[in-house]
């Protein structure tokens, strides 16, 4: 199997027509991102949302599930149809600083509670307002964070 | 070369599909040398498949931001041509995303590359068929129509007498094509992946 850091090994320089990425596309292309964008494709609404929370995974885990579940709720009751909302949810985990000054390394461990949420919601028949609105209400505790 | 465009409505499960062929295709040998890449079209500003993919052992190149069977078909060919050039595969996996035209994607392809050997595979939900197919209906016909195999998804979540249904509904849309029941939540028999990949790719293997 071919992995994607091999198609990826080239240097991407900024006017680079690989077609492997565009500016979005590759994750050698750091920028922020806006907590929500919504976009328009054909009859479809696409909200991106990136945000964290500040627990632990498992409390992560419940309280997004309940997130998603909240804009399902919202969109049907707007009379919309829910294409796909989905989101990766990603532990920051631990972390550890090494340092060395004379042959002896001496680590530090720090335990993060830190999660990172990236996610879509592709929905049907609301409005891109309606959907805006809907993921900045539900996410809103965590978009200020 | 062949290129398995892997077509299907939101959230119908090509991605448990590609975790599985991926499986399937290296699975019993890994020694193969096959060379397969696996191409992630996304339409959301953030990509989440490609990250499910990584961490089921298989990475991906992705192409989000848009759709390849229309605003970004110039990237799809440009993506195609140097990933041929660069790595020769004998195999691409471009799974679509789930508001895509397969046959657009064919199209571009063809029209790019008229020596690939192009097939489609659509996927579609059997739990949601019902609720999708009056407001979606456009969609879901182009989607399907020029499918040479589909794959019925989620066949656990229904009881036989609705995928019954759903089968004649769904093949009011395309007759032509060979069918499958699968429940990707489960293992999916090699015989589909077999036709899935074609009886001449049994190679793959």
């Amino acid at each position: 199997m071919m992995k994607s850091d091999q198609i990826k090994q080239h240097e991407h320089g900024e006017n680079c027509e690989c077609g492997c990425h565009d500016e979005h596309h590759d994750e050698h292309h750091h920028h922020e991102h806006k907590p929500i964008t919504i976009t328009i494709h054909d009859m479809s609404v696409v909200g991106s949302y990136t945000f964290s929370i500040a627990k632990s995974y498992q409390e992560s885990e419940t309280i997004l599930d309940d997130l998603l579940k909240q804009a399902a709720k919202k969109v049907t009751d707007l009379g919309g149809i829910i294409g796909h909302i989905k989101a990766f949810l990603k532990s920051e985990g631990e972390s550890c600083m090494i340092s060395i000054t004379d042959d002896e390394s001496n680590k530090r461990y720090v335990k993060e509670s830190q999660c990172t949420v990236e996610g879509v919601a592709i929905v049907f028949c609301i409005e891109p307002e309606q959907l805006q609105d809907i993921l900045e209400n539900v996410f809103k505790e965590y978009i200020s964070e | 070369m062949k290129i398995l465009i892997l077509g299907g409505f939101l959230g119908s499960g090509k991605t448990s599909v590609v975790i599985q062929l991926a499986k399937y295709i290296l699975g019993s040998n890994p020694e193969n040398k096959t060379k397969v890449v696996i191409l992630e079209n996304e339409i959301g500003e953030v990509s989440i498949d490609d990250k499910l993919l990584r961490g089921s052992g298989y990475e991906v190149a992705n192409m989000f931001s848009g759709c390849v069977c229309c605003t970004m078909a110039g990237e799809l060919v440009i993506g195609l041509h140097n990933i041929i050039r660069d790595f020769n595969p004998e195999l691409i996996i471009m799974e679509a995303t789930g508001v895509a035209y397969p046959d657009n994607i064919r199209e571009t392809i063809e029209q790019s590359l008229p020596d690939a050997d192009c097939s489609i595979t659509c996927i579609t939900d059997a739990k949601r068929w019902k609720r999708l197919f009056r407001p979606m209906e456009m969609l879901l016909k182009g989607q399907l129509d020029a499918a040479d195999v589909i794959l019925i998804n989620k066949t656990d979540l229904v009881d036989g007498d609705t995928l019954d249904e759903v089968e004649a509904s769904i093949r009011t849309f395309n007759d032509m094509a060979q069918y499958f029941r699968i429940s990707a939540a489960e293992p999916i028999d090699t015989a589909v992946f077999e036709a899935v990949l074609g009886i001449e790719q049994r190679s793959f293997k």
